[in-house]
């Protein structure tokens, strides 16, 4: 079955930073941000627009202006001028809820750091066109801002039973979820349910492509 | 004659699996009895669905592993029965289930289940329900008292002798009633007597080590001597700190488990001193009355460690023996 | 309890019947005996060399490690040793090939202790057999004739400890079938061609010793010595580093076959897995971990084993016997110990290719 490979290949290159190369699940990257950032729905709202106005932007600056700065100043400037562009988005972000910068701590302004930024603009951002650069960073912000929004809904309803601040119906709440050993737990366990399903998809394939072969097409 | 080909040696001894595990299980019955005598049926209500939930858990993980069941083992019984052992009488049946599935479905499977699980799935289990609800873990019934099987506890609630060494007061009790369990208590770990009697029978069997045990004892005591929580009082300070809490329940069935201490015995032994310093500073410092199944976790992560840098200076010792015995010839 | 502070297993021993019963002969008709050529006469003006030269005509071959005797004798008196040592040390179950002849054969064997400590020029000798022999019908003397039992103790693997303790220049080892055989080689001018065999077992009907001729087939002694039940495995050797058979009929006798073990039942494939439990480190004889070496060598991760001293395991087979989980621990070790050298082979050729570019 030649063509389901070619289709699967050709879905995974196209969603390259959401499904096939996830930059949290698969590439470990802004893993402290991913455990704490998600004990609530509306930190990781805050935290996914963070994401998206850091990297956008910077991917963009990266592949046109990044070749001209002298390399052991790049980095610098790149992380001054995302905190730059997080002070301006913090006013956007403060309407969400009045206590939104209190919860979220010391993880607003560690995202000027994120290492998706830096790895990618690193890597990818300079050798490639601007547009393809501004492209790759919304992929990536978009496959952080799933896993993060994701996980912050499931250990919200179960560690305080509530969703965006109002209560939900539970069967069982458990308040430890909340604390950090359970967001590396679960990290773990969703990183090996996304292996899974990808082992699981290639051996689908390869069965199905042997059995083709072996029908004789 | 249809003769098969093995590998030498040609005789076995007579354990296996099912025997070692069964051996940590009859240790265990005991404690269960001593349980039902001083709290009545609900604990025996509780064990049992512990070592379903348990083993149930641990079977359908095995089968999502794609691995084949030969014959059935018992290590997802003696967890099932360890995690009721160490709380109190009166918790309700969904704490122990949340306990039982965190065990087996995050500590012990997902590590590679029997024999490569880094961590002990009984303290971590216990460690879970005890970050979640400290308040329902750590309040005990006193002995004697009718518990219902089912429905709402209406007995009344207090606090065990850990408790009371924390907030820096002395509990008085009998000396034959701290012996022999009669006080406030985890369900398993209050039976001091039979706990001892259990490790001696695992050390005849070979499943515990006996030398890990005093190491881990004997740091304890010197603990409680040099810094006695009773103030002036060193021996009694001492015999509190041994009695109270869920210290000999760890050296019976915690430091001896087999896929999570190190092999050798002279790691054994080092590693029960640095978890019985461990066990005391928690108990001191810690946050909760009771801090050993944080100490046993701790060490669980030290104890390849501990075994790799015994390795090298074991063989670096038995290399320069070597070598001046071959200088001698 | 006294090796409670030891490494190493006691096992249990089960000589009996067969070291009891009466050693008995068992010869092929069509090898008769062979005779040596040399000169009669009084044996006690008989030279050392003309007695080497004896032992090297009689092709007798050392029991132990298969080594001609000769050679032994030669290199002990080239060394000048003090002290000979007669091995009748049998630590594995079931074998009593060397003990059963030294307790019914007592003048050949004392005869050719003495012979020998003429030859290498000894101040003394003595005689070792393993202590921790229990249940058995014979009681073990203070001496033979005029030379001391010495009692081997300790936990299995005892041969290979004698060995160590006996392992300098001043002493020689030489197994207790050979010294029988020289004897006899000298005064009785009889050549080598039989060899003492234990068989046993669960299947055997008489289990007993038996001096056999060298060569005949496992199948022959097995039918002389009856079979109650269909053995499942044979085992050629001693019983915890023997190999396993499958086809008795072709299998020859050699000297240094020092039993013949059949078992009844097989092992049942339980597909244990390893739980951790550590008792392979605990009862290792050489202080390594079998766990670790096992571990490694299964992921062929042999980076892992430089510090665990892989080449010095000697293949007792005590983790295998203890393990609880049925594994085959000191095959794979054995197996593990190849598979190091050519790894480290491997290291060595790429360090010097890449030197070289």
């Amino acid at each position: 079955m030649k063509k389901s490979l070619k289709n699967y290949r050709e879905a995974m290159s196209r969603t390259r930073g959401i499904f096939a190369q996830n930059p949290v699940l698969i590439g470990g990257l802004a893993l402290p941000i991913a455990i704490m950032g998600t004990t609530s729905l509306m930190n990781a709202v805050a935290l996914s627009i963070a994401a998206f106005a850091t990297i956008v932007p910077l991917m963009l600056v990266a592949s046109t202006a990044g070749k001209y700065i002298p390399l052991n100043l790049r980095r610098t400037c790149y992380v001054l001028l995302a905190a730059a562009i997080l002070c301006g988005v913090s006013y956007p972000i403060g309407k969400i809820s009045p206590g939104i910068f209190d919860s979220l701590g010391i993880y607003y302004s560690l995202m000027a750091v994120n290492t998706i930024l830096l790895y990618r603009t690193e890597t990818y951002a300079h050798h490639a066109s601007p547009l393809a650069a501004v492209v790759d960073g919304l992929r990536n912000s978009l496959g952080f801002s799933l896993v993060i929004c994701v996980m912050a809904i499931l250990r919200e309803v179960v560690g305080k039973g509530t969703l965006w601040g109002r209560p939900v119906q539970t069967a069982i709440v458990l308040p430890s979820v909340l604390l950090p050993f359970f967001g590396f737990i679960f990290l773990g366990m969703c990183c090996a349910g996304a292996k899974g399903l990808s082992h699981l998809m290639k051996s689908r394939l390869i069965r199905d492509k042997l059995r083709g072969n072996m029908q004789g097409e | 004659m249809k003769l098969t080909h093995r590998f030498p040696p040609h005789i076995r001894s007579r354990e296996n699996n099912v025997t070692v595990m069964g051996d940590a299980v009859l240790a265990l019955l005991p404690l269960y009895f001593m349980a039902c005598f001083f709290y009545g049926p609900r604990a025996a209500a509780l064990g049992i669905l512990s070592v379903l939930v348990c083993f149930v858990s641990d079977l359908l993980c095995q089968k999502l592993a794609g691995r084949k069941i030969g014959v059935i083992d018992l290590s997802p019984v003696v967890t099932g029965l360890i995690i009721p052992l160490l709380l109190p009488a009166s918790i309700p049946y969904s704490i122990v289930v949340v306990a039982d599935l965190f065990a087996i479905l995050v500590i012990k499977q997902p590590f590679g289940g029997l024999g490569q699980n880094i961590f002990n799935p009984a303290a971590g289990g216990l460690a879970f329900v005890t970050i979640t609800w400290p308040n329902l873990v750590f309040r005990y019934t006193a002995p004697f008292e009718k518990l219902p099987l089912f429905g709402e506890i209406t007995a009344r609630l207090v606090a065990s002798p850990a408790y009371q060494l924390k907030m820096g007061g002395i509990p008085y009790r009998d000396f034959t009633d701290m012996l022999f369990g009669n006080f406030p208590g985890p369900m398993g770990a209050t039976n001091i007597l039979v706990l001892a009697t259990c490790l001696i029978f695992l050390v005849v069997r070979k499943s515990a080590n006996g030398k890990a045990a005093l190491a881990f004892l004997g740091t304890v005591t010197v603990f409680a001597f040099v810094f006695p929580r009773i103030d002036g009082a060193r021996l009694q300070s001492v015999f509190y700190e041994l009695c109270s809490g869920i210290l000999l329940f760890g050296v019976v069935f915690f430091l001896n488990d087999p896929a999570t201490s190190p092999k050798r015995e002279a790691s054994k032994i080092i590693y029960a001193a640095i978890a019985g310093a461990v066990t005391m500073l928690y108990r001191y410092f810690g946050g909760f009355e009771e801090g050993m199944v944080f100490a046993i976790l701790l060490m669980n992560a030290f104890a390849w460690g501990i075994d790799m840098c015994c390795e090298q200076w074991i063989s670096r010792e038995r290399r320069k023996r070597l070598e001046k015995k071959s200088e001698k010839l | 309890m006294i090796h409670y502070f030891s490494k190493g297993i006691v096992l249990e021993q089960n000589k009996e019947p067969a070291l009891s019963r009466e050693l008995a002969e068992f010869l092929d008709p069509s090898m008769p005996p062979k005779y040596r050529t040399g000169e009669t006469g009084d044996i006690s003006s008989v030279g050392p060399e003309k007695l080497i030269a004896i032992a090297k005509e009689a092709g007798i071959v050392d029991e132990t490690d298969g080594q001609p005797l000769f050679e032994k004798l030669e290199k002990a008196r080239y060394n000048k040793v003090q002290t000979l040592v007669a091995d009748a040390i049998d630590d594995e179950p079931y074998i009593s090939s060397q003990l059963c002849p030294s307790f019914q054969l007592t003048d050949q064997l004392i005869g050719g202790v003495e012979l020998a400590q003429k030859i290498i020029g000894a101040q003394k000798s003595c005689i070792a057999i393993y202590r921790d022999i229990y249940g058995v019908g014979i009681k073990i003397p203070e001496k033979l004739g005029e030379i001391p039992i010495e009692r081997i103790s300790g936990t299995y693997p005892a041969e290979y400890r004698s060995k160590t303790i006996y392992q300098s220049r001043s002493t020689a080892v030489i197994g207790s079938c050979a010294l029988i055989h020289l004897y006899r080689a000298v005064y009785e001018k009889r050549c080598q061609t039989t060899c003492f065999v234990t068989v046993a077992g669960d299947c055997v009907a008489t289990p007993q010793n038996l001096e056999a001729s060298i060569g005949m087939t496992v199948q022959q002694l097995l039918d002389h010595c009856g079979l109650s039940f269909e053995p499942k495995r044979v085992v050629v050797g001693g019983s915890m580093t023997g190999y396993a058979i499958t086809d008795t009929k072709s299998t020859k006798i050699t000297p240094m076959t020092r039993g013949i073990v059949a078992f009844r039942e097989d092992f049942d494939e339980m597909n244990y897995t390893c739980i951790g439990c550590g008792r392979c480190a605990q009862v290792c004889p050489e202080g390594l971990s079998p766990y670790y070496i096992y571990k490694f060598v299964t992921a062929r991760r042999y980076a892992m084993l430089r510090n665990f001293d892989i080449n010095l395991c000697i293949g007792c087979g005590t983790c295998s016997y203890i393990c609880p989980a049925k594994l085959d621990i000191s095959s794979v070790i054995m197996r593990g110990k190849q598979e190091y050298e050519n790894y480290l082979q491997d290291q060595l050729r790429r360090r010097q290719k890449d030197s070289a570019q």
